[in-house]
């Protein structure tokens, strides 16, 4: 990977469509008058008013820029939107519809529409902090980039498809002074902040948890390859000055190694972290099994490069034992959808970042758990009667179980456990799932404070080491035993 | 995509479309009447057949509230319907004209391509808020049929949703409105009784009841999930006044 910035290019110039339709570009007038302060690490970039307007720019418009980030920053305040940068016209029309409406309280008069970065960043210097969604294996050049011209950056993860582009993100935070935020945007919700630290942690309602489950089913609609869109082609060229083969190649950049890094890292990504993260702890052990089991070639389907379907198990010491966690990520199924579960001997905890998806916690024999129902903001709620016994199919009412046959001998000749009680996790996130995180960088970036940042760059290092290395164990077919070093950048 | 027409030979039923389209004045003086419906020929029909773009729900729908949203039928969706024979989609290929000259996403020939499908680069963004395009038929027309399909890639309903025709490009006058779904008048255009109803792959078949036309313009001020105004594919069966 390359990690040092994309050369800019000597005559690129914004979106030329967009430039006579609305006057949606001004001119470089401003940029040549000199009325503003032509340094990046201006007087702006010093202050640490509390609420101060933060001027930001997205760069990577598509999925995760558009749809996520920007759709979730449109309640957050203090952002307001200057420019927009990425290589299809297509995404800059999307991204550009989004502002215009959903975020037009954000944007003053115009955004800049650009499509190399370093022109953006030289022509919009009043840019304190970037917003980088691009395929994986421009956040390292991209950030370092940012970071060195004086910007802040809030990067999606993964933060890199290779774990050297992700030490060159460390070594590009710790360098700068900019703020450096990763996107586990699970780090800043209340829901799992509220089953970390109130439900999870030691000595907390699980008890000794031995145990964890998650899972991202997709299945194949969800999934599907992308292709060109009638329209908007991208030429030859472009594609091959940004370093992608082809627009197939762009459009389904996750499935290749030379730009991602595959479903377990788009998706899984998020829940592994939250392995490491709910337990304060890294694994010392990976077994992987995976492959490219459908999109293959066959049968007309394209042929992509990394696992469609993963599994992997993590061996982690905690100081209260032994503890191994369950991950599989499948394109195949969407059965159960996705989800993450915290086993303990005190009880079990069923989250998801919707709570239609992941939303029970089910106390042990013996646990009494009503105390912590009660008072002001409580941790948990008691489940209604009537719940979905089985949230990943369609919603149906549930009985209560009748009294078990404890101590009975059953059919199979099985001794049962009785019905467990069902809660269910008592804080709500009525926002985007992404915009407690968004706002999270925007409050640290205001304050000049990184210590605010709920996922700094060195926390979603040890993440990506994670999630990377599961692919080391398919590649030797055997356990990989993690060693202090890999977790340090 | 290309409708099918289908010719029910033999077939003896006779059904006189009764023109019962509202004309309005659209707040201009001296607004004249829109032209008498044609009458619907007696002789054989032609059963014309919809041909649907693939289905395209993806994502978690967000959930339409509106006061006056339909509950969705499925049995009640129209999948072909009669019309006299020789009745074409008039608006395939035709001009299209907008309140948005310069659409966000796509351009205005994406409305009358004929392709009713909902994937990227089929459907056509135009500015938040109150928006209208309009299809310039070429010709007065007797228009029985206008089949519009919004975007149908997520669950979401359109709102204000008004469909006019008129033989003036303006629509000043001789305005007949053939579907209203702004209940409380949000739009100035007047208020309309027909329900908001959530977009699928099915379209929505409005009965233009053989009013005579040259224009056909549909109103929309954004949808449920956000602001914008979106068309796939805008369908207009007729045939040429005579």
């Amino acid at each position: 990977m390359n990690s040092q910035p994309l050369p800019s290019p000597t005559a690129t110039a914004p979106l030329s469509r967009f430039m006579d339709r609305r006057g949606f570009l001004r001119t470089s007038a401003l940029t040549s008058s000199g009325l503003y302060l032509a340094t990046s690490k201006s007087a702006v970039a010093q202050q640490t008013a509390p609420g101060r307007t933060i001027k930001c720019a997205l760069v990577g418009c598509g999925a995760q820029g558009n749809k996520a980030l920007r759709v979730a920053s449109k309640d957050v305040p203090g952002i307001q939107w200057v420019a927009m940068c990425d290589i299809w016209k297509y995404s800059i029309a999307q991204a550009r519809g989004g502002f215009l409406s959903e975020n037009k309280h954000q944007v003053e008069g115009e955004i800049k529409i650009y499509e190399d970065i370093n022109e953006m960043l030289d022509k919009e210097p009043s840019i304190e902090a970037v917003f980088i969604a691009t395929p994986d294996f421009l956040h390292a050049p991209y950030s370092r980039l940012c970071l060195e011209k004086g910007k802040s950056v809030y990067c999606e993860k993964m933060m890199s498809n290779t774990l050297d582009g992700a030490r060159d993100m460390v070594r590009a935070g710790k360098a700068n002074s900019g703020i450096f935020q990763i996107g586990h945007q699970r780090h800043s919700n209340p829901r799992y902040i509220n089953l970390r630290d109130n439900i999870i942690k030691p000595g907390k309602m699980l008890g000794r948890v031995t145990h964890a489950y998650a899972q991202w089913n997709r299945g194949v609609s969800g999934s599907a390859p992308q292709g060109a869109v009638k329209g908007y082609d991208i030429p030859a060229d472009v594609l091959a000055k940004h370093g992608y083969g082809s627009i197939e190649e762009f459009r389904n950049w996750r499935f290749f190694s030379k730009y991602g890094g595959g479903p377990l890292s788009d998706l899984g990504a998020h829940q592994i972290d939250m392995f490491n993260w709910m337990y304060e702890s890294t694994p010392v052990s990976v077994i992987a099994s995976g492959g490219v089991d459908y999109f293959d070639g066959s049968e007309g389907r394209p042929k992509f490069e990394l696992p469609d379907n993963m599994m992997c198990i993590y061996e982690f010491k905690t100081p209260q034992g032994a503890l191994r966690a369950y991950y599989q990520v499948l394109t195949t199924t969407g059965s159960q959808g996705a989800y993450e579960k915290h086993m303990g001997v005190g009880g079990t905890a069923i989250i998801s970042e919707l709570d239609t998806s992941g939303n029970q916690l089910y106390a042990e024999p013996g646990q009494a758990w009503d105390e912590f129902a009660g008072g002001e903001n409580p941790p948990i709620l008691k489940a209604a009667d009537k719940a979905k016994n089985k949230f990943w199919e369609h919603p149906r009412d549930w009985e209560k179980p009748k009294a078990p046959s404890y101590g009975a001998v059953s059919v199979a000749d099985v001794r049962e456990s009785k019905a467990l009680a069902q809660w269910e996790l008592g804080v709500k996130l009525s926002r985007k799932p992404h915009a407690p995180h968004v706002q999270n960088f925007i409050e640290a970036v205001q304050m000049k404070k990184p210590e605010h940042l709920t996922c700094n760059v060195e926390a979603a290092f040890k993440s990506c080491v994670t999630v990377l290395k599961a692919y080391e164990s398919i590649k030797t077919g055997s356990k990989y035993i993690f060693t202090p070093e890999d977790f340090q950048a | 995509m290309k409708n099918s027409i289908h010719i029910l030979t033999g077939l003896a039923l006779v059904i006189t479309l009764a023109s019962c389209g509202k004309t309005e004045d659209k707040k201009a003086e001296g607004a004249a009447a829109a032209p008498a419906a044609a009458a619907v020929p007696a002789g054989d029909l032609e059963e014309i057949k919809l041909e649907f773009p693939k289905p395209m729900f993806i994502g978690t729908p967000v959930p339409a509230e509106l006061p006056n949203l339909e509950k969705a039928d499925p049995s009640k969706v129209v999948k072909s319907f009669q019309a006299p024979k020789g009745t074409v989609n008039l608006a395939k290929g035709k001009k299209v004209s907008s309140s948005d000259s310069a659409p966000i996403i796509g351009d205005l020939t994406l409305v009358t391509d004929g392709d009713a499908d909902g994937a990227d680069g089929s459907f056509v963004e135009l500015m938040p808020g109150k928006q209208w395009v309009q299809i310039d038929l070429g010709a007065p027309a007797n228009i029985y049929k206008i089949a519009m399909w919004h975007y149908h890639k997520q669950a979401q309903a359109y709102i204000d949703v008004l469909v006019q025709v008129s033989d003036d490009a303006e629509f000043k006058t001789g305005v007949t409105t053939l579907f209203n779904s702004d209940h409380d008048d949000t739009s100035a255009l007047g208020k309309g009784g027909d329900p908001a109803y959530v977009e699928t792959n099915h379209g929505r078949v409005i009965d233009a009841k053989g009013t005579k036309a040259r224009y056909v313009r549909l109103w929309s001020n954004g949808n449920t999930s956000n602001d914008m105004n979106h068309y796939c594919e805008v369908q207009v069966y007729g045939t040429p006044a005579k």
